[in-house]
């Protein structure tokens, strides 16, 4: 039981590291990026082709990792949202034209990769970082486990804090309750989506290689597979809080791991998806959404 | 995410079942429209090869057309069609069902093509074959393991199903002195569940060995971590992975994380360099594959060696079914002495009915499908070797 | 000619069928309801169609007769229960429906076939018959864009609160749209897999929902001739970009993003504004800016809505 506990909650932060940042972005200006994975999974392809030529250890990977996403976040944002946001200065209308623009980047990004991998699955067996298994009672843990485990939670808890607590997060916030007001109150806020694009591209870089190493090796497709679970996670605990979506994907992993040990593994995505909307009946804005100011 | 790609790495079934359903169609007489029913060669031949060239599964396209390629060379060259020439026109399906079936449609309609050699995705093959039973005219498709792909009297199938070989680890698992396995497989996919819930089940216990566990995972499914360690604690003697391509070094790396140290033993998708990213975690990981070039047999390392001098490289299962492919064409034309469709069928049916040998080793149909001895591969940590076992 | 006819015939059948499935997101979409449960239903009305067919031989408008009247039913049903879900979070269940479809064929035994689907599924559907159905839905949309009901729509879809108020019936309406959109949904599917006699699992997932999203954003969100547009842009996009080789997935990605930025709303949104200003400009002469009808329709519907409250904040 203690086993299934603990690979719950590794699963559960492999889900949470890579949808907090989507769920930051989401939270606060309000922009769902569908090219989230494919930052994601471009991220560790970059890195992926640098370990190749020079053995890094992982923190110089990870820090690689964000360093792309950082750019492909940064240039997504200026050259595809932000053209959309500037035609369609209404946010809510602008809504699905963010979400088609964020598809088409993604299938950009997913293009390109497919092209220079030809869709093999790539790991970081060439960096100088080891995997180390621990045997802890009856329970076998690894160091990239508890990398994983430090770091989805470790991160969570840095948004939190600086949504909370930060000036600048404080003004996302207000970006995030009511855009207009916000601006009259002089939040730039097109620059404060910039550099919250910035951080959730950074996310997406570090999840992407953080994740290729707990799993050994990913493939192009990969970002898309996990895009979906993110989505739900977030949904899950209610958009705009990182309690949020720290819950959403526990309990979706913890789901998920039940029906794969105790059912059956197909089952799985149908159990994870058939709670997600019993949830969702009984709590439409999910189990920590706040009470929705912006749409009826 | 890119809307035309399928949303999970819909993995090459890599292999199939052979249960070969009575042709839906006519069996053909009438030449179809507009081909030249006369008897003898034109100058040319066509064949439109549909692979997927694009996308998520375009490794296994490339290769296969590489391995048609050199075929297609080979033919040219010796004169096999005396002074025939036969030409293939390369078509990108990419991983669209819609545009497989477009593009074999054209095919249909246009008289210069002669044949199709199919793509190896079974969604895409199974589009295809109604479409080829009713216009008529000759598909080869490799891969494409799935239940529909062969309904009639024109379509073809190069890469045996895994069931028709997998026994051959039977003496692996007597050396090895297995008395317990567990089976974990791919239920998203119609070829790794058929082999999963019957076929492999059925040659371990022929083998008398227990079954202790049998889970499965979604195809899309990206950590292996709970159902790993639900393995590792029943402590079988033997893994049966069967998996897609993406997953499997994943597995095995995790089943070595959990402390797993018995034998694993996969099936032909642990080919083609999947296995690379576990690098050592991987070593003497076994299967039963259809095609390796470490193979020994005549036939296959005339292929190898011609191979490496055109391209520089090993070849893969890929590319030695998109070489079968062509062969099993070309001798079909040769046989029918005409380009005409329904005579190729009937020429590749005499072929298919004697057999030939080609880069798989000695091939042998049942139906239209083929069957091959298989080999033993196995992964030593840095590459794909063929395992000879003692004598015995 | 008929030779193009017959060697493109597929992607002309798979034309209308992108049709019906955008309509299928287009519709709920124009009362402002964000869900995708008309792709579940595609599902749906494949899988009846197909066991329909194969089970019990019966001719291709029972089978789909059949699986438009099962997927209507059950996309009333279903607007029952997310009777209280909104935005994203509708759009979430919706998605989840589609899944848990998708899973339900894939374990669904004998029946459905399992993972390998079902195949061999004959029958006597005909390209006509595909367009007449298309035609007549058309027809029919076309009538809920003009009049009384049009205002209707806009109104729910602008501020359902408000038009409750007012006396329109938002949560029937509602209701209709989820049966008409599975009804449509179920069309497509079943049209589907009896022209290609199969249908399997795989083809019921995310990257179908995406593709109707896409065609219905790019076409036009607010018209059927908009849906039309999208399901003819991107059936055929794909074989046009062929001639791109290795960078066509880029070059279909770029077509995307750019149609996002400069068209917001929609290609037939874009044709609308330039004929407007076309027309706006030699009229310009007779009376200061005359407001085609359409604007004077919104104006009007507008000022019955109480003009300022427009996708303000409620």
């Amino acid at each position: 039981m203690l086993e299934i506990l603990i690979n719950a909650v590794t699963l559960g932060s492999l889900y949470l590291l890579f949808a907090l940042g989507m769920s930051v972005a989401w939270g606060t200006i309000g922009i769902l990026n569908f090219a989230h994975g494919s930052t994601f999974m471009f991220s560790a392809m970059v890195a992926y082709f640098v370990v190749q030529t020079v053995a890094l250890p992982m923190w110089a990977m990870v820090l690689l990792g964000a360093a792309v996403g950082t750019v492909l976040s940064v240039l997504t944002q200026a050259l595809v949202f932000n053209l959309i946001l500037r035609r369609n200065p209404d946010l809510l209308k602008a809504e699905m034209q963010i979400v088609v623009g964020g598809i088409g980047t993604a299938s950009v990004l997913l293009a390109i990769a497919q092209h220079y991998t030809k869709s093999v699955p790539f790991g970081f067996s060439a960096s100088t970082f080891k995997v180390a298994t621990y045997q802890l009672g009856p329970v076998h843990i690894s160091n990239v486990q508890l990398v994983i485990l430090v770091a989805a939670l470790g991160l969570a808890g840095l948004a939190a804090w600086w949504l909370k607590s930060a000036r600048a997060g404080l003004a996302l916030r207000a970006i995030g309750v009511n855009p207009e007001v916000a601006s009259l109150m002089g939040v730039d806020r097109s620059r404060m989506a910039l550099g919250t694009m910035a951080a959730a591209g950074a996310l997406a870089g570090i999840a992407g290689v953080l994740l290729t190493y707990y799993l050994g090796s990913i493939a192009a497709e990969t970002g898309d597979s996990f895009l979906i679970s993110a989505f739900a996670a977030i949904i899950l605990g209610g958009i705009g809080s990182v309690a949020g979506v720290v819950t959403g994907s526990m309990i979706l992993a913890l789901a998920e791991t039940l029906v794969v040990t105790q059912l059956s593994g197909t089952w799985a995505s149908a159990v994870a998806f058939g709670l997600i909307f019993v949830v969702l009946l009984f709590l439409p804005r999910g189990i920590f959404g706040r009470k929705e100011v912006r749409r009826t | 995410m890119n809307m035309r790609k399928s949303w999970s790495r819909s993995v090459f079934a890599v292999t199939g079942i052979a249960a070969l359903l009575a042709g839906a169609a006519g069996c053909g007489n009438g030449s179809s429209e507009g081909t030249q029913a006369s008897e003898g060669l034109p100058e040319t031949i066509t064949i439109m090869s549909i692979k997927e060239m694009t996308g998520p599964v375009s490794f296994a396209g490339e290769n296969s057309t590489k391995g048609i390629d050199l075929a297609v060379e080979q033919i040219n060259e010796q004169g096999f069609l005396g002074d025939t020439k036969l030409e293939v026109e390369l078509k990108d399906a990419s991983d669209s069902t819609q545009e497989a079936a477009s593009l074999a449609t054209q095919a249909v309609s246009d008289s210069t093509y002669s044949a199709i050699l199919g793509p190896g995705l079974s969604s895409q093959a199974s589009a295809i074959s109604p479409i080829a039973e009713k216009g008529q005219i000759p598909v080869v498709y490799y891969q494409a393991g799935s239940d529909g792909v062969l309904v009639g009297d024109y379509t073809y199938r190069v890469t045996a199903p895994a069931h028709s070989y997998y026994h051959i680890i039977g003496d692996y698992l007597a050396e090895k002195k297995v008395e317990t396995a567990a089976v974990l497989y791919t239920s998203g996919n119609p070829t790794l569940t058929e082999l999963g819930e019957n076929a492999v089940p059925g040659v371990i216990e022929d083998n008398g060995v227990e079954i202790k566990r049998s889970d499965t995972v979604a195809n899309d499914t990206q950590d292996f971590t709970a159902v790993t360690s639900e393995i590792v604690k029943a402590d079988p003697d033997a893994v049966f992975l069967l998996l897609l391509g993406p997953q499997n070094p994943r597995a095995v790396s995790q089943l070595k994380q959990k402390g797993y140290d018995g034998e694993i033993i996969g099936m032909s998708t642990m080919g083609a360099g999947n296995l690379e990213t576990a690098g050592e975690d991987a070593a003497g990981v076994v299967w039963p594959s259809n095609f390796s070039a470490r193979s020994e047999v005549p036939s296959t390392q005339e292929f190898v060696k011609a191979y490496q001098e055109k391209y520089g490289e090993m070849p893969n299962n890929y590319a030695a079914e998109g070489y079968d492919a062509v062969w099993l064409l070309a001798r079909g034309i040769k046989e029918a002495n005409s380009a005409d469709r329904t005579a190729i069928q009937e020429g590749i049916a005499k072929v298919a009915a004697e057999g030939f040998d080609g880069a798989q080793g000695p091939l042998t149909f049942e139906g239209n499908d083929v069957r091959v001895e298989g080999v033993l591969a196995s992964w030593d940590g840095s590459e794909e070797v063929v395992i000879t076992l003692g004598e015995s | 000619m008929i030779g193009w006819y017959e060697a493109n015939l597929v992607l002309i059948e798979a034309t209308f069928l992108n049709f019906l499935l955008a309509l299928s997101i287009q519709v709920p979409l124009r009362l402002g309801v964000f869900s995708f449960a008309g792709v579940g239903s595609y599902g749906l009305g494949a899988y009846t169609a197909a066991i329909l067919t194969l089970r019990y031989d019966v001719p291709a408008f029972v089978a789909i007769g059949a699986a438009v009247l099962l997927a209507a039913v059950v996309g009333y049903l279903f607007s029952l229960l997310v009777a209280r879900l909104n935005g994203l979070y509708l759009a979430m269940a919706t998605i989840a429906f589609v899944l848990i479809i998708a899973v339900l064929a894939t374990n669904g035994g004998e029946l459905t076939g399992g993972a390998n689907g079902l195949y061999g599924a004959l029958s006597d559907l005909t390209t006509g018959g595909v367009v007449a159905v298309c035609v007549v839905v058309a027809v029919l949309l076309a009538l809920t864009e003009r009049g009384p009901l049009r205002r209707r729509i806009e109104a729910v879809r602008e501020d359902p609160e408000l038009s409750l108020s007012m006396g329109i019936g938002v949560v029937p309406m509602r209701q209709m749209a989820f049966a008409v959109s599975g009804a449509l949904g179920a069309c497509a599917g079943a049209m589907n897999a009896l022209l290609r006699t199969t249908v399997s699992p795989e083809e019921i997932n995310f990257h179908l929902i995406v593709l109707a999203l896409t065609m219905v954003i790019i076409g036009g969100s607010r018209s059927w001739i908009g849906a039309f547009i999208g399901s003819v842009i991107f059936t055929w996009l794909p074989s046009v970009l062929a001639s791109a080789g290795r960078w066509q997935d880029v070059v279909y990605g770029v077509i995307i993003i750019l149609a996002a930025i400069f068209m917001p709303t929609g290609l037939l949104g874009l044709v609308q504004t330039l004929y407007q200003k076309l027309r706006g400009r030699r009229s310009a002469a007779v009376t200061a800016e005359a407001p085609a009808d359409d604007t004077a329709e919104e104006r009007a519907l507008l000022q019955a809505l109480g003009g300022e409250s427009r996708g303000g904040v409620q």
